[in-house]
């Protein structure tokens, strides 16, 4: 029985992250109606970001909310210059474009960073508390913090917020929001920032775990990816609870089910992506409605 | 008494079709004017003109500058409001939240006001109020309709552009929409123009109307003339 | 002006593009005798490559949908030509084309899903596939010969024709192209074709034809993945030794990158595409081992900012441009000598 409380608290660690990506691929999939496939690499930018900062000297408590406030800069600008000329073009298109900021951002990221893998010290100290006999770690104590911490937030901007609302609105229907006075525009360039301010959570915590290397945020992309689609692309709340579900999902698959304990484990995401789309593509919580085909 | 919004010489195009040719039109402060015409005739491509969703060519004028330079949301801003065709609620968001898109479009001066106009809304549309954390999409036709043009009214707008605000909607409410609209010119001092195919309210309402055929203004004047002209008569007041 | 409009008989620009194919054909049937063995074996990945490349244009160009997985296919059909070799006798002209049987029957599973759901699905799907075929490949080490794969040699020509085993596969590749280019431009000029064309053009119109269309889909999702898998065999008999890794998912977003580079609805685009995909990692490395990804990043990007329709529409522009500027001549001079 601990052995299962052991792998449930290591999923929902990591579920958080995945969690955290999902966020930020809902957000952006919701204005932009695309699936972000450099997200991952934005997050791994921002990680990379605080690992700089820190080995200078600067303590994580400063750097973490610089690192944050960049990356939001940065989110608005990757809409800005690349998404924002492509307004009127197909959704292939769109992901073309994204599919070459992976590949771009990947590129640059190995080429300055190098590929051997760096520590981000974990900013919650090395501790280990052991409670009815299963081990968690200060760091997933701390991190999960700090990710429901940013979760809540967003939660709140979006839902109590005039921008947050002015942003939802111009991402459901953007002819009326222009008719009401919204830079459909600028919302658009926001959500895109606030996803990236989610990923460069997700990422920074993620490091001390996961290590510090340009590929780190990869196979976490594909289980966001998978936690997205079955909490319903679009839904907030969807990609929270699938991004626990998923992290839980696949920790349990890997301890319990022997074909799916080694590198063969990459095929839980893809095999809930497969199990949605035939029996519930909205996901848990998204609208049938969003659904086109 | 110089126009609230003139245009001249303007034309519009879908793709290689023109939508409107060479169009004249005055909306006199304070007055309601009706847009009428058949299917096609440009009833909406001429408000979205004004508003500043389809690009023109040609001057358009409001409050003496000229807006054809605007894009839509700046033309809002400016405070021309606009009830598009099919309402365009955001049926995912809750009547309440739609609301506060309306008054988050006000100017600055107005904001002060904006609790006070959302209760005098409530009061304008009871039903608003009984449904307001329902998700819009639950409501009604006429019931949105209402909720799209309370939206449209929080942004106290100088001019409020409607279009056909009777499609789809039974009689019994369609007398309800346009007896809010009289409330509307005289509560929040604002100068309508409405889009119509149900020719008998419109000219209840307004007090001048434009009659448009195939993109040009074919008929303009004050309502009881144009109500006597022959054509309009035959076409649709006839039986 | 489509890019691929047929001009008519008497335009200029039309014979000019027919010289030039002609002159092309004579230099790629001249070209193995002259060059060295490794050019040979580079032009040949270009020919399996661009068969690739060609099936990812009749998919994504004519029929919209996004495949991230045509690696995997790629991989299929060679993977199940090297197995059918090695492990079952069975003569390369018959393994590839299981190969292509089998990457065809992949093809059908893929876009069946699609009939109900966005192309967001399908794009999930496909990257699945491709990012675990080397996984799995690898995992069956009985089957595949796991990491250090499975080594066939290359065939040499049959009949007692003359010629280098490296220079028959060129040859076998080509031929093979150049009936894809035919089929590809048969199914594109016919019928479904044009209903492609109408539906990309209208989405109320794709709604309308419902479920007939959705059934085209899936079928052009199949005939492209067989072409790859036969492209796969075909590559695999030239490369001899089959490994999980060549099959990545950074070959699926090289198909992609050269799709679109040579142009997503040109048949000799692909060509175009697949010889950028093939030479650039080599002219590139030395500044960088990441730098040939960069560059494809970047010609990503330049083209859909500002060369809609890939290095294949540039001699259209080119030639568009050209025949404004003769309409304004002609209509200037019509202007001077009409009154």
């Amino acid at each position: 029985m601990t052995l299962f409380f052991q792998q449930l608290i290591s999923g929902l660690a990591i579920g958080f992250v995945y969690a955290g990506l999902a966020l930020a691929l809902s957000v952006v999939y919701e204005g932009a109606g695309v699936l972000n496939f450099a997200q991952g690499e934005m997050a791994t930018v921002s990680a990379f970001l605080a690992w700089v900062l820190t080995t200078r000297g600067m303590t994580f408590w400063l750097a973490f909310p610089i690192v944050l406030v960049i990356s939001f800069v940065l989110g608005v600008a990757v809409e800005r210059i690349f998404i924002r000329p492509l307004e009127r073009a197909s959704e292939q298109e769109l992901l073309m474009v994204t599919l070459a900021l992976y590949l771009g951002i990947n590129a640059i990221v190995g080429w300055s960073a190098g590929y051997l893998q760096k520590t981000l010290t974990s900013p919650f100290g090395s501790d280990v508390w052991i409670v009815h006999g299963t081990f968690i770690t200060s760091q997933q104590v701390g991190a999960a913090a700090v990710l429901v911490g940013v979760l809540l937030l967003v939660g709140i901007l979006f839902q109590r917020t005039s921008i947050g609302l002015r942003i939802r609105a111009a991402a459901q229907n953007p002819e009326s929001s222009r008719l009401l006075g919204i830079s459909v525009g600028w919302m658009l360039a926001l959500g895109w920032g606030i996803a990236a301010v989610v990923g460069a959570a997700a990422g920074t915590m993620a490091a001390p775990t996961i290590g510090l290397q340009p590929d780190m945020m990869g196979p976490v992309l594909l289980l966001a990816f998978a936690a997205a689609a079955l909490g319903g692309f679009g839904s907030r709340v969807g990609a929270v609870v699938g991004g626990l579900v998923i992290g839980v999902a696949s920790s349990l698959a890997a301890q319990y089910v022997d074909l799916l304990a080694g590198d063969l484990n990459q095929i839980v995401p893809f095999a809930v992506i497969l199990v949605v789309l035939l029996f519930r593509p909205q996901g848990l919580f998204g609208r049938a409605s969003a659904l086109r085909v | 008494m110089s126009a609230l919004l003139e245009g001249r010489a303007v034309t519009a195009f879908y793709g290689d079709a023109p939508a409107l040719q060479d169009v004249d039109f005055e909306v006199n402060e304070g007055e309601i004017l009706a847009v009428l015409g058949p299917n096609g005739a440009g009833k909406t491509t001429l408000l979205r003109a004004i508003s500043r969703v389809v690009r023109t060519r040609g001057e358009i004028r409001f409050r003496g500058d000229s807006i054809v330079r605007l894009s839509a949301d700046q033309a809002a801003r400016r405070g021309i409001g606009h009830v598009p065709e099919g309402r365009g609620t955001f049926v995912d968001l809750t009547v309440e939240e739609n609301l506060r898109l309306g008054s988050l479009a006000r100017r600055r001066a107005d904001r002060g006001r904006a609790l006070g106009d959302l209760q005098a809304v409530y009061q304008l549309f009871p039903i608003l109020a009984e449904f307001r954390g329902r998700r819009a999409g639950a409501l009604s036709g006429g019931q949105q309709q209402m909720l799209a043009i309370a939206r449209a009214v929080l942004g106290r707008p100088r001019l409020l552009l409607l279009d056909e605000p009777s499609l789809g909607l039974g009689p019994v409410v369609v007398n309800e929409v346009f007896e809010r609209l009289s409330r509307i010119r005289e509560e929040w001092s604002t100068t309508l123009v409405v889009a119509e195919q149900n020719v008998r309210q419109a000219l209840r309402l307004a007090d001048r109307a434009l009659l448009m055929r195939t993109g040009r203004v074919a008929l303009v004047g004050a309502t009881d003339e144009v109500a006597q002209d022959p054509a309009v008569q035959r076409a649709y007041l006839g039986d | 002006m489509s890019a691929y409009a047929l001009p008519g008989r008497s335009d200029p620009g039309a014979l000019a593009g027919r010289g030039v194919l002609a002159i092309c054909l004579c230099l790629a049937v001249l070209a193995p005798f002259f060059v060295s063995g490794y050019t040979v074996f580079q032009f040949t990945r270009v020919l399996c490559i661009g068969i690739a490349v060609l099936s990812i244009n009749l998919l994504l160009g004519y029929s919209g949908q996004v495949s991230i997985g045509h690696s995997a296919i790629f991989g299929l059909g060679a993977y199940t030509t090297a197995i059918l070799i090695h492990k079952a006798s069975v003569p390369y002209g018959l393994a590839i084309l299981a190969g292509g049987a089998l990457a065809f029957v992949a093809g059908l599973l893929l876009g069946v899903p699609a009939l109900r759901i966005r192309g967001l699905y399908l794009g999930l799907l496909t990257l699945g596939v491709a990012v675990l075929f080397p996984t799995i490949v690898s995992h069956y080490r009985e089957l595949t010969g796991g990491p250090f794969g499975i080594s066939i040699r290359t065939p040499p020509a049959p009949w007692g024709i003359d010629l280098a085993p490296d220079k028959w596969v060129y040859f076998l590749s080509l031929a093979t192209l150049l009936v894809f280019v035919g089929g590809f431009q048969g199914i594109v000029r016919g019928r479904i074709g044009r209903a492609l064309g109408a539906l990309r053009k209208s989405e109320a119109m794709a709604a309308a034809l419902g479920v007939g269309l959705a059934r085209t889909k899936t079928l052009i999702f199949a005939i492209s993945a067989g072409m790859a898998g036969i492209g796969g065999g075909l590559y695999q008999l030239l490369i001899g030794t089959a490994t999980p890794t060549t099959y990545t998912l950074t070959l699926s977003l090289a198909f992609l990158v050269g799709s679109v580079l040579g142009g997503l609805r040109s048949s000799w685009g692909a060509i175009a595409g697949a010889a950028f995909v093939v030479y650039v990692p080599d002219k590139t490395a030395s500044l960088g081992s990441t730098a040939p990804q960069l560059v494809y990043a970047i010609a990503l990007a330049v083209v859909i900012y500002f060369l809609p329709g890939g290095v294949a529409a540039v001699p259209a522009r080119l030639l568009g441009m050209w025949r404004s500027k003769r309409a304004t001549h002609t209509v200037q001079l019509q202007q001077r000598g009409g009154k």
